[in-house]
């Protein structure tokens, strides 16, 4: 028996008022914790679908550039010294990195220029799979080559895929011959215009790239798809630099914002409408203490008669308020977890990610909620503290 | 021991000064047994309410002991009313949600430091006096009034308390149990508790060694 026993037989006394609050309040703490774990899975799956529109993070070897001009005339810019990327060790490092679940898509690529039929086009190895995983906004007329794994031949692809343009510059369609660097080449599909570079390019499997231009291992640049939601791009920028020292690592800010926008929209709405949700049960809570307050008149003059002061009386109002508030805490987490699996599962955006229940986000949830609670009820429990015996003694 | 002099006390009703308490001196000795009688609205309970120092004066003085009562600080009252001084009213006395056990251990669960055991033992000695020990764990909805008014007695005994104030502690019970009530005060008397009692019943009044007589706020 302790000062916890008055409020704590209190909200025994009267189950159904008590428990009318504690539903008010649990559903309150639930719905804030289904709307953060749904807005977390969502933010995850959405961030994951927009992968699919390009890489954020570019991996090349470092080059030193000379502007040149003379006379006046400016030539641009020389590249020298240029190296290629050992393909397998690089992509290992950038996969083995600390935060490697973060690492969505590793795209590596070979790019060089060729003569088809004395048309000059760039050609560009990719893995299959990687690239549109990165690309899945990529259509064609015809079919895309087969991913390696996938290619029931053994040896080097022989499929290549064309870029729009090129293909209108080759008169080339899908289903079509082509002999690139002395080896012949079929034509699995054209890409429908995307507005972009790939228009311009022929595409095909890195290793057959490799083999052609006699540099296996080697690739130009690695285009990296990372999630950003659950740390700062410039923190996966610093691993990927420890890394793989000599390499240039450049962070595409630009499209790294659009995506957070989009998941940061996600987690606003959710956390607006948790801050609604949290003002609204707080001030029920706060609107039950002052009912309590004017209620027990009577007990709080028996108290002050028998010496309890005002801070004693504070606290008996505060401790009835954060107990009603750590309960809620601990059962609307637990319903807020359960519930965002159903919700998930309605709305089927669970993709990539599922709701994680955490020993520590519970507790959190207990104490923050206990407090939230007792802030709801000090204004209640300073005027009942305030209430003078004579006054109380009124209601005896 | 407790000594009243020239207490005057107001309330304000309906925006008039209502004064209860016209220059009212009291002087309670150690050992005492005191009621204070008088007719309805005549300051009787306010004037208890002043020495229990559970309503502050507007005018006079208040002296328990060498401590001067109207210069004490709200601590200091508490601290008091805690340990020396114990009141029982007429109705209301114990907390609805608490059992007989609890109600008796209240001046002791004022911080989260648990009851000491001792004093849970001496509890139930004191409910065994007023014969309540076999009732320590049912609520006060389940007792009659005879027995709430002795359970808010035997947490009196349990404070030791040296002055136990009693506002008509037999005012909402039948004549039996208000002379149980009476022969139980009369019996802690005789033991050396001072009590001062509130009491409109000419017959319990004469039970006490002295009676005081108010009328109008005057001590008559």
């Amino acid at each position: 028996m302790n000062i916890l026993t008055i409020p704590f037989r209190n909200i025994r006394r009267r189950p159904s008022k008590s428990l009318l609050l504690l539903l008010v309040f649990t559903l309150g703490v639930m719905s804030i914790v289904t709307l953060y774990q749904v807005s977390r899975v969502v933010g995850v799956s959405l961030e994951k679908k927009l992968i699919a529109y390009g890489a954020n993070v570019i991996v090349s070897p470092a080059t030193e550039k000379l502007s040149v001009s003379y006379g006046g005339f400016h030539m641009g810019d020389m590249l020298f010294d240029i190296q290629n990327l050992p393909e397998e060790e690089t992509v290992a490092a950038i996969r083995n990195i600390k935060m490697s679940d973060r690492i969505s898509v590793v795209a590596p690529k070979l790019v060089t220029m060729a003569k088809i039929d004395d048309v000059a086009v760039a050609l560009v190895g990719v893995q299959w799979t990687q690239e549109r995983a990165l690309k899945s906004y990529w259509a064609t007329g015809g079919s895309f080559p087969a991913a390696k794994s996938d290619s029931p031949a053994p040896g080097l692809s022989n499929e290549i895929l064309l870029g729009s343009r090129v293909a209108g510059m080759l008169g080339l369609a899908a289903g079509d011959s082509v002999a690139i660097l002395g080896r012949n080449f079929s034509v699995s599909g054209v890409l429908y215009e995307t507005g972009t570079d790939d228009d311009t390019v022929l595409f095909m499997e890195l290793e057959s790239l490799q083999a052609l231009l006699g540099t296996p291992n080697a690739t130009s640049f690695i285009e990296v798809a990372a999630l950003c939601s659950g740390c700062p791009i410039e923190e996966i920028v610093d691993e990927l630099r420890a890394a793989l020292p000599g390499t240039e690592i450049k962070a595409l800010q630009h499209v790294v914002d659009q995506r957070m926008a989009s998941v940061h929209f996600v987690q606003n709405l959710a956390l607006t409408i948790s801050l609604v949700i949290l003002v609204t049960a707080a001030a029920m809570v706060g609107l039950s203490m002052m009912a309590a307050v004017n209620e027990r008149k009577k007990d709080i003059g028996i108290l002050r008669s028998l010496g309890y002061g005002k801070p004693q009386i504070f606290t008996i109002f505060c401790l009835e308020a954060g107990l009603i508030g750590a309960i809620a805490g601990a059962l609307g987490y637990l319903g807020g977890f359960g519930a965002s699996f159903k919700v998930l599962q309605l709305l089927a955006m669970a993709e990539g990610g599922t709701p994680v229940f955490s020993a520590a986000h519970l507790l959190m949830a207990i104490v923050a909620f206990a407090l939230i609670t007792i802030l709801a009820a000090i204004y209640p429990a300073a005027k009942g503290a305030s209430v003078e015996p004579s006054t109380a003694l009124v209601a005896l | 021991m407790l000594y009243a002099n020239d207490i005057s006390k107001s309330f304000v009703s309906d925006g008039n000064e209502v004064p209860v308490l016209k220059k009212v001196s009291v002087a309670i000795e150690e050992g005492e047994f005191v009621s204070i009688v008088g007719r309805s609205g005549s300051g009787k309970t306010t004037l208890l309410n002043v020495l229990s120092t559970l309503v502050r004066p507007d005018d006079g003085e208040l002296h328990y002991g060498t401590d001067d009562l109207t210069a004490l600080s709200e601590s200091r009252l508490n601290s008091l009313r805690q340990t020396d001084f114990s009141v029982i009213f007429q109705f209301h006395h114990l907390l609805p949600y608490l059992n007989v056990l609890e109600n008796t251990l209240l001046p002791f669960m004022q911080s989260m430091r648990p009851v000491p055991k001792k004093t849970a033992a001496k509890a139930r000695e004191c409910l065994a006096r007023v014969g309540l020990l076999d009732k320590a764990d049912r609520l006060p909805g389940n007792l009659s009034g005879g027995e709430q008014q002795r359970v808010a007695i035997a947490r009196a005994l349990v404070k030791d308390s040296r002055v136990l104030f009693a506002d008509e502690p037999t005012g909402s019970l039948d004549k039996a149990t208000g002379e149980q009530i009476m022969e139980l005060l009369t019996e802690l008397n005789g033991e050396g508790l001072t009590v001062v009692m509130v009491t409109h019943d000419p017959a319990y009044a004469e039970l006490a060694q002295r009676t005081i007589h108010i009328e109008d706020g005057i001590i008559v």
